[in-house]
């Protein structure tokens, strides 16, 4: 099966800064991916990169095995929310639908109309005057009637409050079940892709950290507790990711493709969020070395 | 895309129809009264009697201060006022508004192509810039006939015979205007497109095509043959207006924007 997005040495400069370097992926078909990083890591770029938005600076990056927006047929098996869901602020909801039916030749109007009666929005109301949950919705109700091959959303649920962020992941479950769609979707936030993700990327300072499906991450990475151990000491295999230290004990977040054994120290199997947050503060503390100058503080990436 | 193109242009095309109707109803409630008096003056048949300096002075002095005068100013200011406006109100605007509001981003990715997005955008609203100023400046000469047929008739050197070439009254004749207009409507695009916020580029663009209106007739152009000259500044201008539509489809293309 193609790759959803398949990405080598991709890199993207602004002026002298580095949005996005050498960052190489490839995100099997079939899978709701979760985009991480704290704001600022290079998920938008990354992003806007996939659909064609932006060009790239060095590397190459493929869609359904297409170059992004390299032509109709491409376009239209991309459906695409960008950050802040923008909408013509002019045109109603019902316009929007009508845009959505003359600009793609797979629209399906019964799924739109279904899901705008089901939102509750007012067809004749205009979408400058919607709340920012409603033109979420309203922007995915265009992305997902297209009947597009992957949905590529860009923060989509960062200015949602509570309620619309669960109806709006509610939504994303059942089409993605119902339509056989493979997603990609930003969030500095990994409580809200934890519950809907099976494939996770995590990108901090511009550069991928780690990229793989969830179950298999999970399964690969241990949280040891234990008498103090030396780092240089330890097994072949393990990639330690996080460590902190006391006088007697040490706490490593260690990565390995085989099974731990005992090792003299407590084996613990280490949650979605935990994991991500140690890569986040690993690529925080290397950034000091890195010299990105824009490394945010890794605190920040903790909500 | 003709449905978005027409639903986002269709408020702005229904202002400018208004006016051009308006404009239309002036100059049909005029007309016949500037035919009566150019009658009425002793113009016609004046150069076989030798009378035509005291006829055109006739006629000069009843149009001095009349609605025929002031009607024809308003079509002076609408040929060239409009193509402005229409640079200011329809050209900056038609990118720049689209990037500002990041509408762009829901645009481009439907499942049309950006070439074909921006080509029927500026076809629609380029193509009916041309129509209706070609409209106008047709109507408002066919109205003006009489007095253009007195200036005609004045001896060469008199202070009254100032015609068609002079500079004001060239650019509202013939072809010209629809060649002002696309190059005032193709500026804005540009403009907009390398500006990207829609206030200051239509500010820019309303500064830019007066300059050149001003400039054009006052330095460029040659004073000789009408018609000839009609089509060399039209096909220039229209030449002009396809160059920047060009670039911005290069820019669109090559992703410089957002």
């Amino acid at each position: 099966m193609t790759a959803v997005l398949e990405t080598r040495g991709l890199g993207k400069r602004y002026r002298k800064r580095w949005a996005l370097s050498d960052c190489t992926l490839n995100v099997p078909a079939g899978h709701v991916t979760g985009l991480v990083g704290p704001n600022g890591a290079g998920k938008t770029t990354l992003l806007n990169l996939a659909v064609g938005l932006l060009a790239p600076t060095t590397g190459t990056v493929r869609v359904l095995g297409g170059e992004p927006a390299s032509s109709e047929a491409q376009l239209a098996k991309v459906g695409f929310v960008a950050q802040d869901a923008p909408v013509y602020p002019g045109l109603t909801v019902a316009d929007h639908l009508s845009l959505g039916a003359h600009m793609n030749p797979r629209w399906d109007a019964g799924v739109a109309e279904h899901r705008i009666s089901r939102i509750g929005l007012d067809p004749a109301q205009k979408a400058g005057k919607l709340s920012g949950g409603e033109r979420a919705q309203l922007a995915l109700t265009l992305a997902i009637a297209k009947r597009p091959e992957v949905l590529i959303l860009d923060e989509p649920i960062a200015s949602l409050d509570p309620l619309a962020r669960r109806e709006f992941l509610q939504t994303l479950m059942e089409v993605t079940a119902e339509q056989n769609l493979s997603v990609v979707m930003s969030s500095h936030l990994v409580s809200d892709l934890e519950r809907i993700c099976d494939y996770l990327i995590v990108l901090v300072a511009s550069r991928v950290r780690v990229a793989g499906e969830v179950e298999a991450l999970l399964a690969s990475h241990y949280q040891l507790t234990g008498p103090r151990r030396d780092l240089a000491a330890l097994p072949a295999g393990w990639q330690v990711i996080s460590d902190s230290h006391t006088d007697r004990q040490s706490t490593l977040l260690v990565r390995s493709d085989k099974p731990i054994v005992n090792e003299n120290m407590t084996v613990d199997q280490i949650g979605l969020e935990d994991l991500v947050l140690a890569y986040m503060s690993q690529a925080g503390r290397r950034a000091v070395g890195d010299a990105m100058g824009d490394m945010p503080d890794p605190v920040e990436v903790k909500r | 895309m003709i449905w978005l193109s027409w639903r986002q242009f269709r408020a702005q095309a229904i202002i400018a129809g208004c006016v051009l109707a308006a404009f239309a109803i002036a100059l049909l409630a005029t007309g016949f009264g500037l035919a009566h008096l150019y009658n009425s003056s002793g113009l016609p048949g004046c150069q076989s009697h030798g009378t035509c300096m005291a006829a055109i002075h006739n006629f000069a002095s009843q149009l001095r201060g009349s609605v025929y005068a002031f009607v024809f100013y308003i079509g002076l200011v609408l040929v060239y006022g409009g193509s402005a406006l229409i640079g200011a109100f329809w050209g900056a605007p038609l990118v720049a508004r689209e990037i500002e509001t990041g509408t762009f981003r829901v645009a481009w990715n439907q499942s049309v192509s950006r070439n074909r997005w921006l080509a029927v955008k500026v076809t629609m609203a380029g193509l009916a810039a041309m129509a209706g100023a070609g409209l106008l400046s047709l109507m408002l000469n066919l109205w003006a006939e009489p007095a253009y047929k007195a200036m005609n008739l004045a001896p060469p050197q008199s202070s009254l015979s100032f015609g068609r070439l002079s500079p004001l009254l060239f650019g509202t004749n013939g072809f010209v205007p629809i060649g002002y207009t696309a190059f005032a409507f193709a500026l804005g695009l540009a403009v907009g497109v390398l500006i990207k916020r829609t206030v200051p580029a239509m500010a820019v663009t309303l500064l830019g095509v007066g300059l050149v209106l001003l400039a054009w007739p006052n330095w460029v152009r040659p004073e000789s043959r009408f018609w000839a000259f009609q089509w060399y500044e039209t096909a220039i201008f229209v030449v002009l207006a396809v160059a920047l539509a060009g670039f911005c489809a290069w820019r669109i293309r090559r992703r410089r924007l957002g």
